[in-house]
């Protein structure tokens, strides 16, 4: 313990003072509960999951159909695999998805709204109303237009929602360099000779990446719903790969007897988005800053 | 900056908006999927047949010449034929695109009709069970995906109350001919016909439901949360003193500004409910756009889906440009911000 250094004012009560704040927030804490609960289940689904080598190419038409028990808590779909299995699967495919896609749009918007909001001028100008055009665009159907133009995948699919994504970045890079350029410690920063490159990643970055962090908590969610929103048209993940959105659609053929089949990845979706948003509304009221 | 050079700026934001959104589409159609020529004819062709028809499309032609070419047709509503249906693709889309307005429309009324008043209400009786309640369902409707809804609404409300239809426009029993909007709802309205009417109005119940859930709950939140804002203002303080009555203070002065975020949201959700309508519409088999592009994109007919994301975009653009124009006019301050934006 003697290593660590402890923050002033939290060695009385042996707690992060933030951690104690962030801790007061209920919702924002059951959020983050979820998001912990259900990351740690994907990455042990190999381990955890009751039948894992049910997840991909596998029949058995002897136990389709069948509804929850406890051999199978959220029942069999109509191939006989079972359907928590499965979901526990189909997690990874919307944590990859997430994953990626942000992974692209975030550092490329950020770099992008950071020049932008930095040099002003052409840069800005071509830099924003290219954003705005980006912005302007349906994301769905640009997804549309793009996996028809190649071939609907789970990689076309993210490629096409990254290519999208960097703009709310450097929409809100931009505006939160803009309202911090001038302030005085960038301007003794510059006077001291400190590099284009140091004062945009060592003096400004820092200053607004509690910002971009909650944006990426609340669009994590998002880019998930839009994800599931893809495979359910049958434009994500191709089968046998289990993905949450691919069963919700292939059970809602078998409604309502099969309820089981649509209900149970349909509200999987649901929690785990409810937890990123839970989350990042919470660390938006903590690092109180706004977010569009 | 006067209200008019601020329409004049956001005019022209519209059309280059337009323009990128033109170009962006004309390059996918136009450079990724390889030969048009060749995929039209298929592999049978001969070499000579593909040069031919290279020639009568243009696509010897250079790229810009080709754009340009591509862009005068869009303007006389030339999107291209349908490689399935064999139509028009525009006329194709003017058919199927009333159904979806309905749908879209009537998820937009009651985002309105009943997201801003619950967002009032709640700021109203802020932190009472009220209050409680109404976090939950708008978090309840942001964080479940529409077509989810939709299905869970199926089962609850069609299935097991059994009490509204869960697919199609108008029930088969019902005659409709499809004039003069092509919303069977409205047309029921504007001719007095009210089995049609109820009918239709029973139909739409559900999908605009499912549709409108997730931008109510949003729309809600941020009305509730600029309702509480502004209830702290000084000028409301002194209201109050003057003694004005709670409904008055609460619809006349505190709405109207509490309104201006809710209405540039409702610009940015139309973005996400015709998406979204695209995931409705399968779930409840309307028979609107997103069963021709479903059926489009699975045939790889390029033409038709560049038609339906073409119709999308500009819907989207000038439904921005319009709430901007209001939003521009409700609050003047807005007018002046544009040019500090740059």
């Amino acid at each position: 313990m003697t290593a660590v250094p402890t923050p002033r004012g939290a060695r009385r009560t042996g707690e992060h003072p933030g951690w104690y704040r962030f801790r007061k927030n209920r919702p924002a804490l059951i959020g983050l509960g979820l998001v912990l609960l259900i990351g740690l289940a994907t990455l042990l689904a190999p381990w955890i999951a009751p039948y894992p080598h049910q997840i991909g190419p596998f029949v058995n038409f002897s136990a389709a159909n069948q509804p929850p028990s406890w051999a199978h808590l959220m029942g069999t779909d109509t191939a006989g695999r079972d359907v928590l299995t499965r979901v526990l699967f189909g997690y990874r495919t919307s944590f990859l998805l997430m994953l990626v896609v942000l992974g692209i749009g975030v550092p490329l918007g950020v770099l992008l709204g950071l020049a932008a909001g930095y040099f002003g001028g052409w840069t800005e100008a071509i830099l924003m109303r290219l954003t705005d055009v980006f912005l302007a665009l349906p994301p769905l159907a640009v997804v549309l237009a793009v996996t028809s133009a190649l071939a609907p995948s789970l990689g076309t699919a993210m490629l096409a929602l990254a290519a999208l994504w960097w703009t709310w970045y450097a929409r809100l890079v931009h505006g939160l360099v803009r309202s911090i350029k001038k302030e005085d410690f960038i301007l003794a920063a510059r006077r001291s000779g400190a590099s284009t490159g140091h004062i945009l990643f060592r003096e400004i970055l820092p200053n607004i990446i509690s910002t971009i962090a909650v944006k990426i908590t609340l669009d994590a969610g998002f880019v998930i719903l839009l994800g599931a929103g893809l495979s359910f048209l049958g434009l994500g993940a191709r089968p046998p790969t289990p993905d949450l959105g691919t069963m919700v659609a292939d059970g809602a053929n078998y409604l309502p007897e099969m309820w089981w089949e649509a209900i149970f990845p349909g509200f999987a979706i649901l929690v785990l988005i409810l937890g990123f948003n839970l989350l990042g509304d919470g660390l938006r009221d903590y690092f109180d800053v706004e977010v569009l | 900056m006067t209200y008019l050079s601020y329409i004049a700026n956001k005019l022209g934001l519209a059309l280059l908006t337009l323009f990128g959104l033109s170009l962006i589409i004309f390059l996918i159609s136009h450079v990724i999927p390889g030969d048009p020529a060749r995929l039209e004819l298929g592999p049978l062709a001969t070499q000579a047949q593909v040069l031919n028809l290279r020639r009568e499309l243009g696509l010897n032609l250079p790229l810009p010449v080709q754009y340009g070419n591509y862009l005068w047709g869009l303007l006389h509503g030339n999107f291209g034929i349908s490689l399935v249906t064999q139509h028009n693709v525009w006329h194709d889309i003017a058919t199927r695109l009333p159904a979806t307005l309905e749908l879209v429309l009537a998820a937009t009324l009651l985002i309105l009709v009943i997201g801003v008043p619950l967002g009032a209400l709640a700021a109203r009786y802020q932190n009472s069970w009220i209050d409680g309640l109404f976090r939950l369902l708008s978090i309840g409707g942001v964080v479940t995906p529409s077509f989810f809804a939709g299905i869970l609404l199926q089962i609850v409300f069609g299935y097991f109350l059994n009490v509204l239809p869960v697919s199609g426009e108008v029930a088969l029993g019902v005659p409709y001919s499809g004039h003069p909007t092509g919303m069977p709802v409205l047309d029921g309205l504007l001719r007095g016909n009210w089995p049609l009417f109820l009918n239709a109005l029973r139909h739409l119940i559900l999908p605009a439901v499912s549709l409108a859930l997730a931008d109510l709950g949003q729309v809600a939140r941020i009305t509730r949360a600029s309702m509480i804002d502004v209830s702290r203002k000084e000028y409301v303080r002194a209201q109050r003193s003057y003694g004005l009555s709670d409904a008055s203070m609460t619809f006349k002065y505190m709405l109207k500004p509490s309104f201006i975020p809710s209405l540039t949201l409702l610009g940015l959700a139309f973005a996400s409910l015709l998406g979204n309508a695209f995931l409705v519409e399968l779930v409840f088999s309307w028979p609107g756009i997103a069963s021709y592009a479903a059926k489009a994109i699975l045939q790889k007919d390029i033409n038709a889906v560049m038609g339906v994301v073409l119709v999308f975009g500009v819907f989207f653009v000038v439904t921005n440009f319009l709430v901007d124009i209001l939003a521009g006019y409700v609050n003047p301050r807005l007018r002046l911000g544009t040019q500090a934006e740059g």
